[in-house]
């Protein structure tokens, strides 16, 4: 359970990964550490690249001063597996690979985001492709991605068949339960270029293997595009406080709104809420 | 006086000798004898003794001798060095037997436990359950809470609470509501985990939904979004 620490003024070469002389990338943190290390990342832009991460935690400066993964226009995918934890970190500017996510969970996997970020990103996948999605191979554990205070901001989709958000599945034909939580999040979609996103949630084997769970959470679709909650009604969800602005087919639950959210000023990303917000004092402990 | 002895078959081909004439003194000893060649003899336990149980704690009797006491139907064991009780006690038995596997335990205060307690025991690997005695200081777990039956009505035991160092060095107590995750800061109702703009997520206890929690409480003269 080693701690190691990553700086834009670091040095892969002359560092050793400690607080004093940490290393300059992400990836030579992953090359050098262990399942169930932690990576510390000084503030700054780091280079967002396709990797394998097993059992690691990545931690930004603070909640309101991320560490910056960019992916620079490329195609960028992690495989993610083992219990790992993201927390503080802003996701920006790459594509998926085609038909492929950008998060690709292991089965057996409890991955969680804490506090980031994932902006101007384009989803480029195929017809059973999420932005979050499954392994495509592996036996049946199930799995768990837990969302808590992240923002999704400018998260648009390639033209293509399906653009479902959240899939239960990444490819193939695989019926492996998934657990998707969302905590105080927000899920913003104001761009249509490419194209704007179908669906949030599907699960493809329409056998209740796909649990959503949902909180305090607002999802706001300024596009004028139709976004419909899901191709069909067959998962379960457990929607609670949460605000749903110009979903279509959302799920009953409990306290939700569908009034618009009133952002101080989406278009230049400030989500803060106005005064006369109807999200204001309107969701529930967690 | 005759003196009779039993000879076992498998040394039938043996012979005793030398067998003394028992005097005074000589009860409890242990009885020898030579096959021609070797010389054997008999240990065994001494005589069963009884007396009050103060007499035979009282008394140093040979080693690995059995007692009863008299007064208390315990049964006792001298192992040469010291007085060991067995914790059962000899319960009277009535000429029609009562159906069921034992007659229940009465009190054997060495050994600790009873029907009716148990005494200076150390519990491991244990868990409460639910408990429907309601005696007072009866103990159970129901629906997530430890509780214990006072005055007449089940109280649950304060749980859930911590004391956190703040960012001055300072401590505040925290409390984390049964089937909630997030710990909340007693005196201000405002939670550990945190939104985007750095602002507690609950803040005097409120929570607004998004990740982007408003000012609940005025810092200075100055509001921002």
């Amino acid at each position: 359970m080693a701690e190691y620490f990553i700086s834009p003024s670091g040095n892969d070469t002359t560092g050793n990964g400690s607080e004093s002389t940490p290393w300059l990338t992400f990836a030579k943190f992953l090359s050098s550490s262990a399942s169930g290390d932690t990576c510390i990342c000084a503030a700054g832009t780091y280079t967002w690249a396709t990797a394998t991460i097993a059992g690691r935690i990545v931690r930004g400066p603070a909640v309101d001063n991320p560490a910056v993964f960019d992916g620079a226009a490329a195609a960028v995918k992690w495989t993610i597996s083992g219990g790992s934890t993201f927390e503080n970190i802003e996701f920006t500017n790459a594509v998926s690979p085609s038909a492929q996510t950008f998060f690709q969970i292991a089965t057996s996997s409890q991955i969680e985001f804490t506090s980031c970020r994932f902006i101007d990103l384009v989803w480029n996948g195929g017809a059973n492709d999420g932005f979050v999605g499954p392994s495509v191979a592996g036996a049946t554990p199930a799995m768990a991605v837990r969302f808590s205070g992240c923002l999704f901001n400018d998260v648009v989709a390639n033209t293509g068949s399906g653009r479902i958000l959240f899939s239960q599945r990444a490819g193939g034909s695989l019926n492996i339960p998934l657990t998707m939580e969302f905590f105080n999040c927000i899920l913003y979609f104001g761009s249509t270029s490419p194209t704007t996103f179908s669906y949030l949630f599907n699960e493809h084997e329409a056998s209740l293997e796909l649990l959503v769970i949902m909180t305090n959470t607002i999802i706001a679709n300024a596009t004028g595009a139709t976004l419909t909650w899901m191709p069909v009604a067959s998962f379960t969800n457990t929607l609670t406080n949460c605000t749903f602005h110009n979903i279509t087919s959302v799920p009953s639950g409990t306290g939700n709104i569908t009034s618009d959210p009133l952002f101080y000023d989406a278009a230049s990303g400030n989500f803060n809420l106005r005064p006369t917000s109807p999200a204001i004092s309107a969701g529930t402990l967690v | 006086m005759p003196v009779v002895v039993y000879v076992p078959s498998r040394l039938s081909e043996g012979h005793f000798t030398d067998l003394p004439v028992p005097g005074s003194g000589d009860d409890g000893k242990a009885v020898t004898w030579n096959d021609g060649g070797n010389t054997y003899a008999y240990t065994a336990l001494s005589a069963v003794t009884v007396d009050t149980r103060a007499a035979l704690l009282a008394s140093t009797p040979d080693a690995e001798t059995l007692a009863f006491c008299s007064d208390t139907l315990e049964m006792l064991l001298w192992d040469g060095s010291a007085w060991y009780v067995a914790p059962l006690e000899l319960i009277e038995q009535p000429n029609d037997v009562d159906m069921g596997l034992l007659p229940p335990m009465v009190q054997n205060d060495r050994a600790g436990y009873t029907a009716d307690y148990i005494t200076d025991k150390t519990i491991y690997n244990s868990a409460v359950g639910g408990n429907a005695n309601t005696d007072e200081g009866s103990i159970r777990v129901s629906s997530g809470e430890f509780q214990v039956h006072l005055t007449g009505e089940w109280k649950t035991a304060v749980t859930g609470f911590r004391f956190r160092e703040d960012e001055n060095g300072g401590y505040e107590l925290e409390h984390k509501p049964i089937g909630f995750d997030w710990w909340l800061e007693v005196a201000s109702g405002n939670s550990d985990e945190l939104g985007l703009n750095g602002l507690p997520l609950a803040q005097g206890y409120q929570v607004s939904m998004g990740a982007y929690p408003v000012h609940q409480q005025v810092v200075g003269r100055e509001i921002t979004y």
